[in-house]
């Protein structure tokens, strides 16, 4: 008998993930998304699937949730540095940063960092919504401290 | 009187060192400073076949690194970069951790440990390795070398790898993949893209040290787009200055083998 549910996506569970790595700048491509649900949860999904599947999401609105503004209007996380453009023969690559000033670089406070040497991978991976607000609870320590 | 050393650092092979070492050098030649080229991966002396006037190092035991500190310490050398051996790390760093780096500060010695990671989780994790020895008594310089591709996921989305970057400020340059054909022949040929740049005879298929360039690397379009990846790894160095060291705000001479 046939099912009477409506059809919900696989990718619903992960879709603030996806949210999150298509806001990066550069956004991460759809084939590189399906790649990362593959690796992180398991999942099988092609390209396409990640595509329509943000695209429905998106139907009718320029700026939607999932893509925010557009991008070239968004700040620059690393908004101080400059950027420069696309390396010939390298068509993946996109703008990076130029890098902080040295002044800046010479003056920031340093401590150490709590990590055990390991033969074996003992890396904590995130979500980029964990590693975004990790970032932002350091920067706000390093603020206090200096 | 100051003194520098890089080196790199990282347990795994083929994550890039070696290439990151190529471009300081030639960026600091190119700014009229000529570092005592030190090859201490005396399996792949790779460092050496790049630059045969590098001083191999046969690293009979752990204290054979001593030679890193000895040629700063009561010479007129201020500046040394040193090519280590990819593999565990543990003897090496080992090695760091029997070093009086403020003993040495206090004699204006400063170490830069130059990092290279991919996409490889093994590259970020033993990269942290050494940082977890080194911590803040160096300095970092690290290249996200985007070779097998653009997503460096186990250093900008670790929370080791996080705190890393927020708490001991290293500085990025970003090594974007160079196209595999021109990759190939400078592997092969033994050139840095510097040495085929800066030669008068390149179109004639040699290079500065006069050596072959092959067929591929003479072309007038390829040395165009090489000239181009290298500006880009330059300009981030620029910002590096430093680090290397070279004054920030520099009035050195640009030319290629003129020093101050």
């Amino acid at each position: 008998m046939k099912s009477n549910k409506p059809f919900q996506s696989v990718l619903i569970p992960f879709e603030e993930e996806i949210r999150g790595l298509r806001r990066r700048r550069p956004p991460v491509s759809y084939a590189e998304i399906a790649h990362i649900l593959n690796q992180r949860h398991g999942i099988a999904v092609t390209y396409n699937a990640v595509f329509n599947f943000v695209k429905v999401r998106s139907k009718g609105k320029r700026s939607s949730y999932l893509f925010g503004p557009p991008w070239h209007r968004v700040r620059n996380p690393l908004s101080d540095q400059k950027t420069t453009s696309v390396t010939l023969g390298n068509p993946s690559t996109s703008d990076f940063p130029q890098g902080r000033k040295a002044e800046d670089a010479l003056s920031r406070p340093r401590r150490p960092v709590a990590f055990s040497f390991s033969d074996q991978y003992n890396l904590t991976r995130l979500t980029p919504e964990e590693a975004a607000a990790l970032e932002k609870k350091l920067d706000e320590e390093l603020k206090g401290e200096s | 009187m100051t003194s520098t050393i890089l080196f790199t650092a990282g347990a795994k092979g083929g994550s890039g060192k070696s290439t990151a070492a190529r471009f300081v050098i030639t960026y600091l030649r190119e700014h009229g400073k000529d570092p005592l080229l030190l090859d201490l991966d005396d399996e792949n002396k790779t460092l050496s076949r790049f630059f045969p006037e590098a001083t191999r190092v046969e690293m009979k035991k752990t204290s054979s690194h001593d030679i890193l500190v000895e040629k700063v310490l009561g010479s007129d050398q201020p500046l040394v970069l040193a090519d280590l051996k990819a593999g565990t790390g543990r003897e090496v760093l080992s090695w760091f951790s029997d070093v009086p780096f403020d003993e040495l500060s206090a004699q204006g010695v400063s170490f830069v440990c130059i990092g290279s990671i991919t996409s490889s989780p093994d590259s970020a994790q033993s990269f942290l390795n050494w940082v977890s020895v080194l911590q803040d008594r160096v300095s970092y310089l690290v290249f996200k070398n985007l070779k097998d591709g653009d997503i460096l996921p186990d250093y900008d989305t670790t929370s080791e790898a996080i705190a890393f970057r927020k708490n001991l400020a290293p500085y990025h340059v970003i090594l974007p993949r160079l196209d595999e054909e021109y990759q190939t022949e400078l592997e092969r040929l033994n050139l840095t893209i510097s040495e085929i740049l800066n030669s008068d005879q390149a179109h004639l298929g040699i290079s500065t040290r006069g050596k072959p360039l092959g067929r591929i690397l003479p072309q007038l379009l390829v040395r165009a787009r090489l000239r181009s990846f290298q500006r880009r790894i330059y300009e981030q160095l620029d910002a590096a200055r430093h680090l290397l060291p070279l004054p920030i705000d520099s009035q050195e001479v640009d030319q290629v083998g003129v020093k101050p």
